[in-house]
């Protein structure tokens, strides 16, 4: 049973308040220090987020039929987000603080734009660059995968399934989140994630649902719905010296008093109340 | 009532009562933690004549009243100071309510549960409005 007074303080400490601005994607992490497992996964482009924070009034039926209606409990919140991935982007990962989309539009257009400053183009030329490192890293990561799926376990199994080692930007996604949740399921090394919104950061979280969806205008791009839901872990505990007493009483090994030879006592008429 | 002695704080506990009429009862009594309460886990009268597995020892002048026709004897769980069923009645629900002596198990003989009918019978007249 969850300690209400407990629970409270931790799951509050769970929602890391967030600056909306900056995006530290979906993150996998361990369970057991919550330290990063590969690289967050980013959508090039946000769509919806969404939490649905519900809970439940309990219902206690009555005799006559109508109920009381006296305990709201609170179900574990459902986060959902909506993003996509395209093999073609203008959009750099929305890690990089300053965004560089501006900066890609903006040097398409140059030519009939007015001249920057020279602050502005050191700021273009720097969040260029950060594009670029970025860039790189994120080909790692899908190579860094890829070997994984040729070598990991579970990974491994996600990317025969998929059977496509070279891979695209909608291919390279599908495979992370396959994978990662199908290593979700496997208990002896699990993984949670770490979520941003734009409200707040849930951690930890598991992916209950992913709906990749491709519509028929074009094979360049996907829709990806991720639907993770919010953990909550119980610790349980008991008296010790309750459980101790208890345990040694179920434990004690059968006494034999022998034979009981009764003596004389009170009557009973003499131990009954008297009747008025 | 014929107080049986020696009844320990030992959850488990088994002992043998020679009863007025020769024949003897064997009682292996428990204490259960969870509910806070003495068990009767075996009554066996007279080598397998009568049993009873499983009963909750409560305050009561005869709690084998519903056998009264067939047994020679009651048993009977009240306070050991007397008198034993009056006074700000609880149950033994403490696993030293025997050993302290707070409480105790009797026999009951077979007059007594007689006169435990005719006691009641008479609670019964004076309830009955005239």
């Amino acid at each position: 049973m969850i300690n209400s007074l407990t629970s409270i303080p931790n799951a509050i400490a769970n929602i890391a308040l967030v600056t909306p601005l900056l995006n530290t994607g979906y993150q996998p992490i361990s369970p057991l220090n919550g330290s990063p497992i590969g690289a967050a996964l980013f959508f090039h482009g946000e769509q919806d987020n969404d939490w649905e924070l519900e809970g439940e009034l309990t219902r206690n039926y009555l005799g006559d039929n109508s109920y009381a209606q006296d305990h709201f409990v609170m179900h574990p919140p459902i986060i959902r987000v909506r993003g996509v991935v395209g093999e073609v982007t203008v959009l750099a990962p929305q890690s990089t603080p300053l965004s560089p989309s501006a900066a890609n539009v903006l040097s398409i257009v140059s030519d009939f734009a007015p001249g920057f400053s020279a602050s502005a183009k050191a700021i273009i030329n720097q969040t260029n660059q950060t594009y670029q490192q970025l860039s790189m890293a994120s080909n790692k990561a899908v190579q860094a995968l890829q070997s994984l799926s040729n070598g990991g376990d579970i990974l491994q199994q996600a990317g025969q399934l998929i059977g496509a080692l070279t891979q695209g930007n909608q291919q390279a996604f599908f495979s992370a989140i396959y994978g990662y949740m199908l290593q979700q399921a496997n208990i002896q090394n699990p993984l949670w994630w770490n979520v941003t919104t734009p409200w707040a950061t849930a951690t930890p979280c598991v992916l209950t649902s992913c709906k990749p969806h491709q519509s028929q205008d074009s094979n360049m791009i996907s829709e990806f719905t991720l639907t993770f839901e919010l953990i909550r872990v119980v610790n349980d505990g008991q008296t010790q010296l309750i459980s101790l007493n208890r345990a040694a009483n179920y434990a004690a090994p059968p006494l034999n008093n022998g034979v009981s030879v009764t003596s004389n006592g009170q009557s009973i008429s003499s131990a009954l109340p008297a009747v008025n | 009532m014929l107080p049986i002695p020696g009844i320990t704080a030992q959850p488990y506990q088994s002992f043998t009562v020679p009863l007025p009429d020769g024949t003897k009862l064997a009682v292996s009594m428990m204490y259960f933690d969870q509910n806070s309460g003495w068990y009767f886990q075996g009554l066996n009268w007279n080598n397998g004549q009568w049993q009873e597995n499983g009963r909750r020892i409560v305050s009561h002048p005869n709690m084998l009243r519903q056998y009264r026709n067939i047994l020679t004897f009651g048993l009977a769980c009240g306070y050991t100071k007397a008198p034993a069923f009056v006074n700000s009645m609880r149950e033994p629900t403490n696993i030293q309510d025997f050993s302290s002596g707070t409480f105790s198990l009797y026999v009951v003989t077979a007059s007594e549960v007689a006169q435990f009918e005719t006691w009641l019978q008479g609670l019964k007249n004076a309830q009955v409005p005239a």
